[in-house]
């Protein structure tokens, strides 16, 4: 539904060029604000940070990398944006560039396909390693280190909650909390009506909420596992 | 111009008589010294034997070196031909060839082809091996190589040899020159009651009705040489393996092949290919598929295959995607120049995925640099696919009971690389790890004297005796006999016209066009030598570089010279060269042809000098590769004598810590120096050099300065294996000025003591691949990463990056590799052109990958240095007799394709060459492999009673000789000197006891013919190149 | 809807497991809570002892993740117990995609034989997205040329034409928050089967159908391009196949109306 121009979350306004023309895309792109050009010096890197992202679940593998580019290859996303680049992410992460990493607008964008977790030769598995990485940047954005821009964190904690509130998900609840009360996104709510009534009319999602019986167990697994 | 009669020039030398021997050979109380003693040995010893399992070229050099030694040789392969996969590599197979013919015609060889092994019993010494033998369904003995069989059957089948490229007969050989030469049958595939075969066959060959059978043998000793499987990439659904147009490496070499003919490069679709793709590490550096390890040759597989194609086509776009480049040494230097001379590009991307577009072929790869991802369209695409471990290599470990690896190879230890868990089985070529055919044939060699030591009481050594030039009887009689060689000649050359005009030609008594093969030939003239008492033979066929030794050997064995043989090639010179134009390569034949026969008739039998052997070695060079040569020596009950430089035992081996298994480098030393105490039969002389070395092989004597004084020695053979040291690049990044910028072997010391320093930055390629050295050092990413998994694990809080090009850590390394970056060792990428610099405080180096620079703080600098040649090198060279390259290493016999059959030899008979000395600095297995190799390659000269003289050498007329000396000045071998004749002259009047200077040549002349060349006087001729023989060529097709 | 229908017509019990909770799709990144919300399901699936048939493409991936992280760690049984005592999974039962079974357990000879209106007359193309081939170690079709649903459409009879997008990211999970991506993404899916001269495509996964169904419309908008290329999820294909009554196959439910595909039908 059009509300792309009001999309704020990314970086590049797709509307204006052709994108299957990733070259007229590369152009035309602003240098994404968090790539800066000058010399990385080590001494002010953080050489734990590799040993962090290993530690989350999925991060394990991150530094067999031997930069062999078959993940950037095959990645959807990387096609559409150059800035999104799995094998840069991960050699910036083993050379501790923190900050730019977990600042960047381009963790929040993977698209979980699984390619680059399919081909890697030495199963570095990116799909999870992002995951591990955006795990990171979730916890140091909780301790106030650092700003997200990304709108992807608020989205998931959207969806989550709906899920801790009723066991299933509760479309509208989800557009309510999201667009409204994170973003104040009247635009976004409201671009999102025709289809959300045309599914209701489809009987696609419910008017109102029902929540699962388990929600004993459901309770559970936020409040114990959601802290690790 | 023709004569007569061909005077006879008979020359006559001396045999050596009996007691001389027994002088020369050392105190021994074995029964090879009774062997040696008495005139006729057969059947005091039962011969010793050795089951070599695995007919590929591993197998094959092992086979030839175990059978020159005196042993007895069981070769069993699983196919219908030996040969393995070198016989599908494009041209190598005119390398494996000779060898393969060889084994065939040996006595002392029993090829089991079709054959599997199903038990082992027993212990070392005393193996029991049961060999399933499956039916040919053709009698080998009775078979004729007719084909006539092939051409009668009905059914075709896809050719597994061209990989499916094109078809074959259910009968059929399995490729054009198999060994043996007789056909097998498919016969799951024949049609049911087809019998065409049967009904053609004079010969009653076809067995349609035979049965696996069972053969037991036994033997003293087994070496498994079973050799690779090729990964199969069709797993992988985004390659597009089903499109004619995506090949493997392997189907284009039959590709290339079969180019070679038509000179033209055709896709599987019979297109002309014009853009190529060659994708590499297919299969490899890969745990997601299954192989972690690199599988070393492809690199240089690729830029062969590459260079191959431009040579054919130099129209040809080749591009070139990789990850690291791991070609070594000089091989370093084919990929520089198929890029300068064929604009071969090298692209820095693996390719994922293989996109179908119309006819051509999409490759999507990343710019770094330009942070782009290009598309672009190639009409082949080659896989360089990976070496596995052979499908076979479960199922022999449990029947042999050896251990496997954890990457599914046999396990070996570092310092006994060719020794299996279980002793008297032995392992070589690709089972062991995935290596090129150079370094399988030296392993090879290795595994040869592992075996034979097993089995050196059981030695046969058969006495030969020289062969008396006796006259060549009357006027000449030639048989011609012209070989089809498959049809790579009688495809251009009508054989059977020119035939017709051979018989033509003056005392040509018979000619012969009807051999397919060299076995074909040889069965012809031996046959035809006899009924006819031809006197003299011209063989026309393919180069006599390859062959001729092996005629020679024939005519010896018939009855007739091996001097009253000439080759005249048909193939090479005219069939190969003229492809394009038959009638000139007719012509040029006939002519060449005319030019032997009429050579024929002028040449003389010549004796074969026999000279007894020194049995004994001399190793120079008491570093690991001089141990192991030793001490494998020794342990076959020969003397050997090492001569060291410095104070004592090791070589560089002194210098490093720890190896690459974790073990203290001086424990393994410990071992070796140990092991030469205790021997009785090694002499160490420490503190020594070798100044002087006269003679030739099998009867050198060299002088050697010891502390005091010198020592003159007598043996049969050296084996050079003085090593290289560690370049100290002075004066690059501060080297010798700032304290903390260390070399490799420098920074073990330092780990030793037990650093832990904050940030470690190692530079690669250091005084290597640059305009200085452009070679690669081969061993210098593997020790990086050696020493940087060892700062990890003592001090893991320390940062350490590693600079490099590329990453060569080869075969195995490349899993320390992956250890290393496990371990959070950072290995950053830089251009060549774009050196890391260093001054005094902050490293900086462009990372082509991130395409930005990175400064580093490092409290110490590492630098990789290659490993370059001793400073004497040259000196040592010129004693010996052998060549240096550019740099200053030893460089073994260059001749092609021997050198890769060969690599331990040097173009000085009796020299043996190996280690990092030899042109390519080697780890440590790979030294004592080849320490074991020129072991059994110098066993192969000095297990044999007499060592023959090459009769073709320099022949002084006294009478015409004056004396002037030119020919001292000119011999390139110091093999001509001036001696003093006392005679009797009559001028004016008898003058007693005149003295004078005559020439006089020795055992080193090589026939070079230098000497003939300048004699002012005509008193210097070379045998067998007599000028009137030559005029005789010239003068026939004047 | 559809997947009932079509699984009575099998004669293949589908008891749908009382009281499922979300999967967390691709949302959760805390990889305990979504190995939790999978294995609560599938702890319930156990105690009938029956494997467990997910429709959902997303689902499957999450369960089979699941189960691989408790295989892969104990600790991991371990602290889900903790939290919750349903949390237990015995390894008895297994999670596998309604596509898997229907191809590899039903098998594609018995979906011949119950094919009693052949689809003769139309051009379709199978959609997997990703997450059916990919990962391979866990998934059950192959990664880059995934042909279960090539199976199908050769049984019922249709034509099939060749379609090099069949399993490249259709952008689902980007659809809230990269919205612009998505629609880049599923546009060049649906051009390409469009290009390749297709009737419908089928898919196996409910967000990639609202991806390629639901947003059509707007894909169509935003590159000003036509498409109108209705978006089967394959149980409904099956039932039409199978003669069943299209009201039962919830086809009204689609966004871009299959009306016209179902005149096109030729079979009896």
């Amino acid at each position: 539904m059009g509300s792309t121009e009001k999309d704020t979350t990314t970086l590049i306004d797709v509307t204006k060029f052709d994108t299957s023309d990733y070259k007229s895309a590369r152009k035309n792109a602003p240098k994404s604000p968090r790539s800066t050009t000058g010399p990385i010096k080590a001494w002010e890197t953080d050489p734990n940070f590799k040993y962090e992202v290993q530690r989350q679940p999925g991060g394990k593998d991150l530094l067999y990398c031997y930069q062999c580019s078959t993940c950037t290859l095959s990645c959807p996303i990387r096609e559409i944006n150059p800035d999104f680049n799995p094998r840069r992410i991960i050699e910036m992460a083993v050379l501790g560039m923190k900050e730019e990493i977990l600042s960047s607008e381009e963790i929040w964008i993977c698209a979980s396909c699984q390619t680059c977790y399919e081909r890697c030769p030495q199963n570095v598995k990116f799909s999870e390693v992002i995951g591990a990485i955006k795990n990171v940047a979730m916890k140091e954005a909780q301790e106030g280190n650092i700003e997200i821009t990304s709108k992807k964190p608020g989205f998931d904690g959207s969806f989550m909650r709906m899920i801790e509130m009723f066991g299933r998900l509760y479309e509208p609840g989800l557009l309510m909390d999201f667009l409204l009360l994170k973003n104040k996104d009247f635009n976004g709510l409201f671009g999102y009506m025709p289809l959300g009534i045309n599914m209701f009319k489809k009987g696609k999602i419910a008017f109102f909420p029902s929540k699962i019986k388990g929600m004993d167990c459901i309770k559970n697994i936020f409040e114990k596992l959601e802290e690790e | 111009m023709e004569e007569e009669a061909t005077p006879q020039e008979v020359v006559t030398e001396e045999v050596v008589p009996e007691q001389e021997t027994a002088e020369a050979a050392p105190e021994k109380t074995t029964p090879q010294e009774v062997t040696r003693e008495t005139a006729a040995p057969v059947g005091t010893v039962e011969q010793g034997a050795v089951a070599v399992i695995g007919g590929g070229v591993a197998g094959i050099i092992s086979a030839l070196d175990l059978v020159d030694s005196g042993f007895k040789v069981y070769l069993i392969d699983r196919g219908a031909s030996i040969g393995g996969k070198m016989s599908q590599l494009a041209e190598c197979v005119t390398g494996i060839m000779p060898m393969m013919v060889e084994l065939e015609t040996n006595p002392d060889v029993e090829l089991l082809t079709l054959s599997e092994v199903t038990s082992i019993s027993g212990s070392q010494g005393n193996f029991e091996l049961e060999v399933a033998r499956n039916p040919r369904y053709v009698d080998e003995l009775r078979c004729t190589g007719c084909a006539q069989c092939i051409e009668a059957c009905p059914e075709s089948i896809p050719d597994r040899f061209n990989f499916g490229l094109t078809n074959r007969k259910v009968i059929d050989f399995s490729h054009s020159q198999p060994v043996p030469n007789v056909p097998a049958i498919e016969r799951d595939h024949c049609p049911p009651d087809c019998r065409k075969c049967v009904e053609v066959c004079t010969a009653d060959a076809i067995k349609l009705e035979d049965k696996e059978t069972k053969a037991k043998i036994t033997v003293g000793s087994i070496i498994l040489s079973p050799g690779y499987e090729p990964f199969d990439p069709s797993i992988w659904a985004r390659y597009k393996l089903g499109n004619p147009s995506v090949v493997t490496s392997l189907e284009f070499e039959r590709m290339l092949s079969s180019a070679a003919g038509s000179g033209k490069l055709l896709k599987p679709d019979g297109s002309e290919a014009k853009k190529i793709a060659f994708i590499q590490c297919i299969g490899s550096r890969d745990p997601h598929v299954g192989n972690e390890l690199c599988s070393t040759v492809c690199c240089m597989y690729t830029a062969k295959e590459a260079k191959r194609a431009a040579e054919l086509n130099p129209d040809l776009d080749i591009s070139i995607f990789y990850m690291d480049v791991r070609t070594f040494g000089r091989d370093e230097h084919v990929v520089k120049q198929i890029g300068k001379k064929y604009g071969v590009k090298y692209i820095r991307s693996r390719v994922p995925e293989i996109i179908e577009k119309g006819d051509e072929l999409q490759l999507r790869y990343e710019d770094p640099e330009n942070d782009e991802m290009v598309d672009e369209e190639f009409d082949l695409v080659v896989l360089a696919i990976g070496l596995l471990p052979p499908d076979s290599i479960q199922r022999m470990a449990e029947i042999a009971g050896v251990e496997l690896d954890s990457f599914g190879y046999f396990k070996t230890e570092l310092e006994n690389p060719m020794d299996t868990s279980v002793p008297g089985i032995y392992v070589c070529g690709t089972a062991k790890a995935p290596m090129p055919i150079m370094d399988s044939t030296s392993w090879a060699s290795g595994a040869a004297a592992r075996a034979g030591s097993i089995i050196a009481q059981q030695r046969l050594v058969k006495p030969t005796s020289p062969i008396e030039a006796e006259g060549a009887g009357g006027r000449p009689k030639i048989g011609v006999f012209l070989c089809r060689c498959g049809d790579s000649i009688s495809g251009v050359i009508d054989i059977d016209s020119l035939a017709t005009h051979i018989e033509r030609l003056p005392d040509v008594a018979y000619v012969d066009a009807s051999a397919t093969t060299c076995k074909d030939a040889a069965e012809a003239i031996r046959s035809a030598v006899k009924e006819h008492g031809l006197n003299r033979v011209v063989l026309a066929g393919c180069t006599p570089r390859i062959y001729e030794l092996h005629f020679r050997k024939l005519c010896e064995e018939i009855g007739i010279n091996p001097y009253l043989f000439e080759m005249a090639n048909i193939r090479e010179q005219c069939a190969w060269v003229h492809a394009d134009n038959p009638d000139a390569a007719f012509e040029k034949a006939e002519e060449l042809i005319r030019m032997s026969v009429a050579r024929a008739g002028y040449l003389d039998a010549l004796t074969v000098k026999r000279v007894p052997v020194v049995d004994s070695v001399l190793v120079l060079g008491g570093g690991i590769t001089g141990m192991t040569a030793a001490l494998e020596v020794a342990e076959q009950g020969y003397k050997t004598c090492i001569v060291e430089r410095e104070e004592g035992l090791g070589g560089v081996l002194n210098d490093i810590g720890v190896l690459q298994d974790g073990r203290r480098a001086s424990e393994l030393l410990s071992e070796f120096r140990g092991k030469i105490d205790e021997s009785e039969l090694i002499t160490v002389f420490t503190r020594s050099e070798l100044v002087d070395l006269a003679g030739s092989a099998g009867n050198f004597t060299g002088t050697v300065k010891i502390p005091d004084s010198t020592e003159e020695l007598k043996f049969g053979a050296v084996i050079v294996a003085t090593g290289a040291e560690e370049f100290k690049p002075t004066g690059i990044y501060g080297y010798g000025e700032r304290p903390n910028v260390v070399t490799q072997l420098e920074f073990e010391k330092l780990l030793d003591q037990g650093i832990s320093p904050g940030t470690v930055a190692m530079i690669q390629c250091v005084g290597a691949m640059d305009d200085e050295r452009e070679y690669c050092g081969r061993i210098c990413c593997g020790t990086a990463v050696k020493n940087a998994l060892r700062l990890k694990g003592s001090s893991p809080e320390t940062e350490v990056y590693v600079l490099g090009r590329d990453v060569r850590t080869y075969g195995i390394w490349e899993s320390m590799y992956r250890d290393a970056r496990g371990k959070g060792v950072i290995f950053l990428r830089h251009d060549a052109n774009k050196k890391p610099s260093f001054d005094g405080e902050i490293l900086s180096t462009q990372d082509m990958m991130l395409n930005r620079e990175v400064q580093i703080k490092p409290d110490y600098i590492v630098l990789s240095t290659p490993m370059v040649p001793r400073s004497d090198s040259e000196t040592v060279a010129e004693i010996l007799n052998i060549s240096t390259d550019d740099y200053g290493f030893f460089v073994e016999e260059a001749l092609r394709p021997k050198v890769k059959m060969r690599p331990l030899d040097s173009a000085s008979a009796g020299v043996f060459l190996a280690g990092s000395a030899l042109y390519r600095p080697r780890m440590i297995d790979e030294c004592v492999a080849q320490g074991s190799g020129a072991a059994a390659r110098a066993l192969t000269l000095i297990s044999k009673p007499f060592v023959e003289v090459e009769a073709a050498t320099s022949v002084v007329d006294e009478e015409l000789c004056a004396g002037c000396g030119t020919c001292v000045s000119v011999c390139p071998f110091g093999a001509v000197e001036l001696r003093e004749l006392v005679e009797d002259v009559n001028t004016f009047g008898l003058v007693s006891d005149a003295k004078r200077e005559v020439a006089e040549v020795s055992e080193r002349c090589k026939g070079c013919g230098l000497c003939a060349s300048y004699c002012p006087s005509d008193a210097m001729s070379v045998n067998h190149f007599k000028d009137r023989q030559i005029f005789a060529q010239i003068e026939v097709v004047m | 809807m559809s997947a009932r229908a079509v699984f009575e017509k099998l004669g293949v019990e589908l008891v749908e497991i009382d009281d499922w909770n979300c999967c967390g799709a691709l949302e959760a990144e805390n990889p305990l809570v979504s190995t939790a919300l999978s294995i609560r399901n599938l702890a319930i699936a156990e105690e009938s002892g029956l494997d467990l048939a997910i429709p959902c493409s997303a689902c499957y991936f999450n369960a089979i993740k699941a189960v691989k992280y408790l295989r892969e760690d104990e600790s991991v049984q371990k602290k889900l117990l903790e939290a919750d005592r349903s949390l237990g999974f015995n390894d008895t039962i297994a999670p596998r995609h309604l596509l898997d079974i229907v191809v590899n357990e039903v098998g594609v000879e018995e979906i011949a034989k119950h094919t009693t209106r052949p689809l003769s007359g139309i051009k379709v193309v199978p959609y997997y997205g990703c997450l059916i081939g990919r990962p391979s170690d866990i998934a059950f079709d192959d990664p880059d040329d995934p042909k279960s649903m090539d199976a199908l459409i050769e049984a019922l009879g249709a034509e099939q034409p060749p379609f090099a997008h069949k399993a490249t990211c259709c952008g689902g999970a980007l659809i809230m928050t990269n919205f612009d991506y998505s629609m880049e993404m599923s546009r060049k899916i649906l051009e390409d089967a469009k290009e390749s001269g297709a009737d419908c495509i089928i898919v196996g996964c409910p967000v990639c159908h609202l991806m390629l169904d639901g947003r059509q419309s707007d894909i169509e908008a935003k590159y000003n391009i036509e498409l109108n290329i209705p978006v089967l999820y394959f149980t409904q294909m099956l039932g039409l196949a199978f003669g069943i009554d299209p009201g039962k196959l919830g086809l009204s439910k689609n966004m871009v109306s299959a009306k016209n595909l179902i005149s096109m039908i030729k079979g009896a």
